[in-house]
């Protein structure tokens, strides 16, 4: 096991348990070292399950999630290339995500959150994943393939974890799910999945009692996608709308918090603002009624500025004006398809100054999840 | 005060006759000088998706405000409001919804354009997909950034990997609409098994025998009538009463297996060479409620992705204000369900008129938390449901998950039925067979609820438990089967619509 930050014995007080998972390397799979797996053509290699879980990991460990009442109280990280630093200084490679290794951390985590039920379970797969029709997404263990005629004996089935979750006494779940919800009809028609779901299905005495909410990363359907040696666009998206683009209302508390449906929209949101993949995350919620996860205290919401016609934006010096002061600027010519800036929430008045021609925007109002800005020059 | 008028404006105008939708809007005061966002003053403003349907009306003193609209899609519209008090009459102010992949994914054909393909480096050249919306102007182009953009099942390689060969760069073009629509058969399935009997020559695991059966039935079917749209087609799916399908008041959901009853009605849609592409389950009729729309229960869309080359079929129910409800609980959006649910729950526990709107209603009401249903009554009035409606599979489906998945709430059905375990579950199987025998579930939810209760008893059927299977009922086999049409469900619709173009191929 390799746990960030270790639970301490004995102690039964509420409070978060994180589990992560990224699995870069796929033994049978392309890239693996493994025997091929029959179809392996159909997947490709993978670079951001590794960095998308030591980012998350770092972003827990540094405090930055804020819950109302509840302390993080372990966190444990299971990657395919990782190390981890312990107290004494030594660096030891983190759990390798095989399907036995996951299962035995998901028992794991399943007891830490079974002791008492206010805790909060955290659960963030990042890798590959494949759907199936409805209720049928595997998520894939490094070893997927180790049996030829049976390759789903290394995968998760995610709906059975989750139906299975509910007999936790935690009462309180967040599922952040990284992966491809395609279908391959190839793979999912020659071999019977969907995999083990772990969590044998143990029905509680009502299923809504438990809240369980899901953030997929993708839509029904669509990929899920990444930069080159960095974490995937989901996972930079998840962390950056902690920043203020998740904040929402609750009409009973006063304040700001995200909820996972505020984290999925503000997400979403940044997903489409900066254009860079055809990538829109989606929430559900299979149990219960959506939940606090995180309070904010002071927050900045993103903007996106851009000129109209598009092809200008490059030209324009922006400035960013509150007041009558100018409070931030950007320069022409970094070759970005917008200026991107983070404001605390309020009214802003946009310029962008093209050669000696100056162009005003409408005040705009900057509050969550995202502003966008358009100039008309 | 100032009065405000909030309308919310759909992304395209309405086709066919798809009934208003509605969403939920809440306002929340904007004052820069607060630390934090302001105060919500306003929440659960039901307001029609329509500038043409009367607005939702609300009073606000001056001030600046934020609203925020809730879509039955998954989307969020918000917008600025500012009241100065000297308006001179009402403010109107209007939301457009805007393009949005879920809602696409949800209500629309999934147009994809090849943007280009491109190059990392050494790596392998990739072909990147890019959604195109409705407007020329608005297509998202691939940038030059996006050489190094990928979806993370195609990342570059690792350090202690082995980097894999190439692959031949594919450029797929965006097929243009065929001229020929699909047929789209009315199948009236009273009579036609689910899958064939369930006792005696019970075949669950022949689901081609069962596509076969179909595929004679829908060829030989009325065809409906269907009005061409620049992308395929819709047809408003006229109302019909179907086989002795009255409430069987004083029914009992514990009569043995030997009632059988189908009452199904699909719209099929054919290929040119006669095999089915794809089938809705299709409601008889609609009770008319405010919008009137009981002549013409739903409308079925078909539209052609020229990416995939294929016709994608969509089914709107034209009640609103159910389809709103349904939609907000497809999405996640259990809240809002319950929010808009309320308004409506009286018409919904009318069973009797309108018992597809009552299993709808059933959904939001087995997802919810009991102390959060302002009728106590509520799992009598699921056991009156399944009882009085033995052909909807949907019916039969709630009363299981009630029974095997919130065992508390049994004993408001049957006192002290939550502590006798062997006869809560026989009644949950009897109940499930029940259900597969009917058909397919309505609702694409009452899909997930069919597979997660028959993997209960699955478990259970493992573990030996008591009454947890019996002869004529072999769970895992009836497991496999809706599991293998469940695979057919490509789209996020409340609806049940399978696309069974790759079952054709796949199913021995």
């Amino acid at each position: 096991m390799t746990y960030l930050k270790a639970p301490e014995a004995g102690d039964t007080d509420p409070g978060i348990h994180i589990l992560l998972i990224g699995v870069t390397n796929y033994f049978h799979l392309p890239g693996g070292r493994g025997e091929p797996f029959a179809l392996a053509d159909d997947f490709d290699v993978l670079d951001a399950p590794d960095y998308s879980g030591r980012a998350l990991a770092d972003w827990f460990l540094g405090g930055n999630l804020t819950h109302p009442m509840l302390p993080v109280k372990s966190i444990e990280l299971l990657g395919s290339r990782l190390r981890h630093q312990k107290e004494d200084g030594a660096k030891v490679p983190v759990d390798v995500p095989t399907f036995a290794n996951v299962q035995q951390a998901i028992e794991r985590w399943f007891a830490l959150g079974d002791v008492h039920p206010q805790n909060l379970l955290i659960f963030y797969f990042c890798g590959h994943g494949l759907q199936d029709g409805v209720g049928t997404h595997s998520l894939l263990c490094a070893d997927f393939g180790a049996h030829r005629l049976n390759p789903f004996d290394h995968a998760v089935h995610y709906e059975g974890l989750e139906a299975g979750m509910r007999a936790c006494a935690a009462r309180q779940q967040v599922f952040l799910l990284d992966i491809c919800r395609r279908t391959e009809p190839r793979i999912s028609r020659r071999y019977g999945g969907p995999g083990n779901k772990v969590v044998a299905l143990q029905v509680p005495d009502d299923a809504a009692d438990v809240a369980q909410s899901v953030i997929w990363a993708t839509s029904s359907g669509a990929g899920a996608f990444a930069r080159k040696n960095k974490p995937s666009a989901f996972a930079e998206a998840f962390i950056k709308c902690f920043e203020g683009g998740a904040a929402s209302q609750m009409s009973q508390m006063p304040g700001a918090y995200a909820t996972a449906r505020s984290i999925s929209q503000a997400t979403a949101a940044w997903m489409e603002a900066n254009g860079e993949v055809p990538q829109e995350p989606q929430s559900s919620q299979p149990a219960g009624k959506p939940f606090v996860l995180h309070r904010f205290g002071a927050f900045t919401v993103p903007v996106f500025v851009r000129c109209i016609p598009q092809a200008a934006t490059d030209a324009a010096d922006f400035s960013c004006w509150e007041d009558g002061r100018k409070r931030r600027s950007r320069r022409a010519g970094t070759g970005n398809a917008f200026w991107r800036l983070d404001l605390p929430k309020g009214t802003y008045t946009f310029k962008a100054q093209i050669r000696d021609l100056v162009f005003e925007g409408n005040e705009t109002m900057v509050y969550p999840p995202l502003a966008p800005v358009f100039i008309e020059v | 005060m100032a009065v405000v008028h909030l309308f919310v404006e759909p992304r395209q105008p309405p086709v066919g006759r798809v009934g208003v939708q509605l969403a939920l809007a809440s306002i929340s005061v904007l004052d820069s000088r607060e630390a934090q966002l302001g105060r919500r003053v306003k929440e659960g403003l039901v307001v029609p998706m329509s500038t043409q349907a009367a607005p939702a009306r609300v009073d606000l003193p001056p001030g600046t405000y934020v609203v925020s609209v809730d879509l039955p899609s998954g989307e969020q519209l918000t917008r600025p409001l500012l009241v100065t008090g000297l308006e001179p009459g009402p403010i109107k102010l209007v939301l457009s919804a805007r393009e949005s992949p879920v809602a696409r994914e949800s209500a629309r054909p999934r147009a994809v354009r090849v943007g280009r393909i491109v190059l990392d480096g050494a790596d392998a050249p990739r072909r990147v997909r890019v959604r195109t919306t409705d407007s020329a102007d608005s297509v998202a182009q691939a940038s030059p950034e996006d050489a190094t953009k990928r979806p993370v099942s195609t990342l570059s390689v690792g350090r202690r990997m082995a980097r894999p060969p190439p692959r031949e760069a594919a450029l797929i073009e965006s097929a243009p609409v065929p001229d020929e629509r699909p047929r789209m058969m009315d199948v009236q399935a009273s009579g036609l098994y689910y899958l064939g009997r369930m006792s005696g020559t019970f075949h669950v695991s022949n689901v081609r025998s069962w596509l076969t059966h179909l595929t004679q039935r829908a060829n030989s079917g009325r065809r409906m009538p269907g009005a061409r749209t620049e992308s395929g087609q819709y047809v408003d799916v006229a109302a019909l009463e179907g086989p002795d399908m009255g409430p069987r008041q004083g029914g009992d959901f514990r009569e043995g297996a030997q009632r059988e009853y189908v009452a199904q009605r699909y719209a099929c849609s054919l290929f040119p060479d006669g095999r089915i592409s794809g089938l809705a389950v299709v409601p008889w009729h609609w009770a008319a409620r405010r919008d009137g729309h009981g002549h013409s229960p739903v409308s079925i869309f078909e539209d052609w992705d020229g990416m995939k080359r294929r016709w994608n079929l969509r089914l709107a129910i034209n009640d609103g204000s159910t389809s709103s409800v349904l939609s907000y609980l497809t999405q996640g959006d259990l809240g809002n369900a319950q929010l808009l649910l309320k308004d409506s729950l009286a018409f919904l526990m009318s069973k009797a008129e309108n018992p597809y709107a009552a299993a709808a209603g059933g959904y939001v009401l087995i997802h919810s938390k009991d102390d959060d249903i302002d009728h106590g009554d509520w799992p009598w009035w699921l056991r009156n449901l399944a009882s009085w409606f033995p052909w909807l599979p949907d019916a039969q489906i709630l009363l299981a998950t009630l029974l095997l998945q919130r065992r508390r709430l049994a004993d408001r059905i049957e006192p002290g039925l939550s502590e006798r375990y062997e006869r809560r579950i026989s009644y949950a199987r009897l109940l499930l067979e029940r259900a597969m025998r009917a058909g397919i579930p309505i609702y694409s939810v009452g899909f997930r609820l069919l597979i997660e209760n028959l993997e209960i008893l699955s478990e259970m059927q493992r573990s030996r438990r008591p009454n947890a299977a019996e002869e004529g009922f072999p769970v895992r086999d009836a497991l496999k089967v809706v599991r293998d049409l469940g695979s057919c469900i490509t789209s996020v619709q409340p609806m049940t619509v399978l696309d069974l173009g790759e079952l054709w191929i796949s199913v021995p």
